[in-house]
């Protein structure tokens, strides 16, 4: 499904990226850990070409994004994408929100989008809030319209980059509950986040990753267990107290 | 012309500039002004005009090419000037003394006797009468129409139905105002209206004659003419005390002569020649 | 007081008869404004050196020349350089009030679309939009909202150097004030007409204003300080 080869990134002098490889499978639903300044973001924002790689290869279903004459917005609407800080369109309804793209990416007619539309609200459960601009919405409803304008463009992979971080604790469970759901309907998932109960029960795969490399890959349950990696041993002990 | 808008005198030395470099040189080859340039308070004091006395007299140097001051010597040259020192010498005295005052000071000057003529452009009208008198008129200006060589306008009676040029509220504008059927574009100053004939933007402009003059000599390849004579009639006339009868006598008899002997052509044409 | 009533009676529909010309002298200026200043903006803000450069060079000229100059170079010295017939000067005072603006207009945009988080082209961009969908669809719309006011106060200031044409013998309200204060030499009985025409002319730029901001506004309904 992913196939990522020696995979480099440099921003001036600054090597961010430094050889990942990384195969990942239909279904499966990794984990991305680390401290901060580790990649894991770059990497994750490499995956749909919102960065561009600066050495090495990356397939998505046969598709390689690092070659020259991709056509990245067609690679994109493959690859779902979810930010920290939502990036919901403040000037739209959520409704409006999650059609935008169907529409004028996808051509779909308006009524149709709209039909998939609210189905996608009422998949992340905010079916009632289809006429509510983002800035009446909390930050996890704001999370939660985020994730349903990805899965309007149908993508075959998601990508979330600390989906929950922005959010107050009350409300991170319910973006994880949403994420879980999706996991279970068969969603391929790529998911930087610190959230171990999240990476323990629905993560099929774990990676620590640190100055720039996959250091540790691992059972999430083994990982938090017995950490092989020193750095992977020093990061959990500071995380977990 | 009716010396009231101000800006217009400023503007007709700003597009006249130039030419006050090349009065100067020819200022002197005149045969009949003989050394009006020369006219520069005092210099030519103590020559050989032995006990004869100077005339005095006041103008605002800043009008070419009627009286300006030349910025290379300092002295004031023009038209005015050079005719005032003929003028001088056939009424007796030994030339002129030239003083420069502000247009609204020369009529007071006058009247204080700091000076005994003012000769500046002025314009002979019913208002100024009332307190000076003024010779005979010494020059015929007024509005004239300028057009582009070719056309078909001749007379103000042709102006009928052409766009024409004009500055703001001057008595260009006027008179303009006064030909039925024209559509009047007004200007800001004079030079823009010339610029709009020029372009094409309008078909005529109705200025002051002796700027045109001016501007048809200076840029003879511009294209542009007069059409006709001017069709307002302003007179210029040098002015003195109302009480001194006397030398009104002697000056109005001295530009008789000076018509008569052809020296005031000769000093016309050099100035306003509109002729190539 | 001394206020001369006939003056005023005498001199207001020779002065009324210019709010049209600076309406359209305005109005049209504004026109090529608005898009030619967002071309402007786009330009300045691509990659490209080939958009950039020229964009930049454009926007340093007509700031840093006087408006009068370029109305001058435009209907003047352009026909002579580029030997075409110069075009009616109202046109050619239109052009200029319109390439000047827009050197004004494109800054504003560009500022209102710096003001429009990274993350929203971001987000655009992940949904598979182009980078022009993503710029009208989503950044466009965010950034007009934050561009509004100062555009408005440009679109004043417009308003007010459409005077200038004056010079191509364009008459329109300020010149006439000139004209018939020229004439008259009644400042107050002519320039106090003149301000509060010129003052209902810009009001109606500020109802718009308002209303624009109303419409735009509709999605944050957040007070300044939440």
């Amino acid at each position: 499904m992913i196939s990522v080869r020696s995979l480099r990134k440099r921003f001036g002098s600054l090597e961010v990226l430094r050889g990942i490889d990384l195969e990942v499978a239909q279904r499966e639903v990794i984990v991305i850990v680390g401290p901060s300044g580790s990649g894991k973001s770059t990497f994750l924002r490499c995956l749909n070409g919102l960065e561009k790689p600066s050495a090495g290869e990356i397939r998505i279903d046969g598709l390689s994004l690092t070659d020259p004459g991709v056509d990245l917005d067609r690679v994109r609407q493959r690859v779902g994408m979810v930010f920290q800080s939502f990036n919901l369109f403040p000037h739209l309804t959520a409704l409006a929100n999650v059609t935008l793209a169907p529409i004028r990416v996808r051509g779909m007619k308006p009524a149709e989008a709209r039909e998939l539309g609210m189905a996608m609200l009422a998949r992340v459960g905010l079916a009632e809030k289809a006429g509510a601009y983002p800035s009446q919405l909390s930050g996890g409803q704001q999370q939660r319209v985020a994730i349903a304008r990805a899965l309007a463009m149908q993508p075959e992979v998601m990508l979330f980059d600390e989906p929950t971080s922005a959010l107050d604790p009350e409300m991170i469970k319910e973006v994880l509950d949403v994420m879980e759901a999706l996991a279970r309907d068969g969603m391929t998932m790529l998911v930087v986040s610190h959230e171990m109960g999240f990476a323990r029960h629905v993560g099929t795969r774990l990676l620590f990753m640190d100055q720039g490399q996959i250091l540790e890959e691992a059972e999430p349950e083994a990982f938090f267990e017995h950490p092989q990696h020193p750095r992977a041993q020093a990061f959990l002990s500071k995380i977990l107290r | 012309m009716i010396r009231r808008p101000r800006r217009l005198r400023l503007l007709a030395t700003a597009l006249l500039a130039s030419v006050a470099l090349a009065l100067a040189g020819c200022g002197g080859q005149a045969p009949a002004s003989g050394n009006g340039a020369a006219a520069g308070s005092g210099s030519s004091s103590g020559a050989s005009s032995g006990s004869k006395p100077y005339l005095q007299v006041g103008t605002e140097a800043a009008y070419a090419p009627f009286e300006s001051v030349d910025p290379a010597s300092g002295k004031y040259v023009g038209f005015d000037m050079d005719l005032i020192q003929a003028v001088a010498k056939a009424a007796g005295f030994a030339g002129a003394q030239v003083h420069n005052i502000k247009w609204d000071g020369l009529i007071p000057a006058l009247d204080d006797h700091e000076v005994d003529a003012v000769i500046s452009a002025m314009t002979i009208t019913d208002d100024r009468a009332k307190s000076v008198t003024f010779s005979d008129p010494y020059f015929t200006a007024g509005q004239v129409i300028g057009v582009k060589k070719g056309s078909p306008i001749k007379t103000p009676q042709d102006l009928a139905g052409k766009k024409v040029g004009v500055q703001a509220d001057t008595t260009g504008d006027y008179a303009a105002q006064k030909v039925k059927g024209t559509t009047i574009v007004r200007y800001p100053q004079t030079p823009d209206a010339i610029n709009a004939l020029l372009n094409g933007d309008v078909d005529a402009v109705v200025i002051d004659a002796p700027v045109l003059y001016n501007f048809i000599k200076e840029n003879p390849n511009r294209g542009v003419v007069a059409a006709g004579q001017p069709f307002t009639v302003e007179y210029y006339g040098i002015a003195m005390r109302k009480d001194d009868t006397e030398l009104v006598r002697k000056i109005n008899q001295a530009l008789a002569k000076l018509k008569a002997d052809g020296t005031y052509q000769k000093l016309y044409d050099q100035y306003f020649s509109s002729s190539k | 007081m001394d206020i001369r009533w006939d003056v005023v009676v005498r001199y207001l529909p020779f002065l009324v008869e210019g709010v049209p010309m600076t309406l359209l002298l305005s109005g049209a200026g504004i026109g090529i404004a608005l898009v030619w200043g967002l071309f402007l903006a786009l330009g300045r803000l691509s990659q490209r050196a080939w958009l950039n450069r020229p964009a930049a060079a454009y926007i340093t000229f007509f700031r840093g020349t006087p408006l009068l100059v370029q109305i001058m170079l435009i209907h003047f010295a352009a026909p002579q350089l580029f030997g075409y017939r110069p075009l009616p000067p109202l046109v050619d005072g239109i052009v200029a009030l319109g390439l000047n603006s827009s050197a004004y207009v494109a800054e504003i945009y560009r500022a209102g679309i710096l003001s429009v988080p990274h993350g929203q082209m971001e987000a655009a961009r992940s949904l598979g939009m182009s980078y022009g969908l993503a710029m009208r669809l989503v950044v466009l719309p965010q950034a007009f909202r934050v561009a509004v006011p100062p555009l408005f106060n440009e679109f004043i200031a417009l308003t007010k150097d459409s005077s200038l044409v004056f010079v191509l013998g364009v008459l329109e309200l300020m010149s006439r004030g000139s004209v018939a204060a020229g004439s008259v030499y009644r400042y107050l009985e002519i320039w106090l007409p003149v301000a509060l025409l010129y003052l209902a002319l810009t009001s109606i730029f500020t109802l718009l204003a308002s209303a624009v901001e109303r419409r735009l506004g509709v999605h944050d309904q957040r007070p300044f300080l939440a």
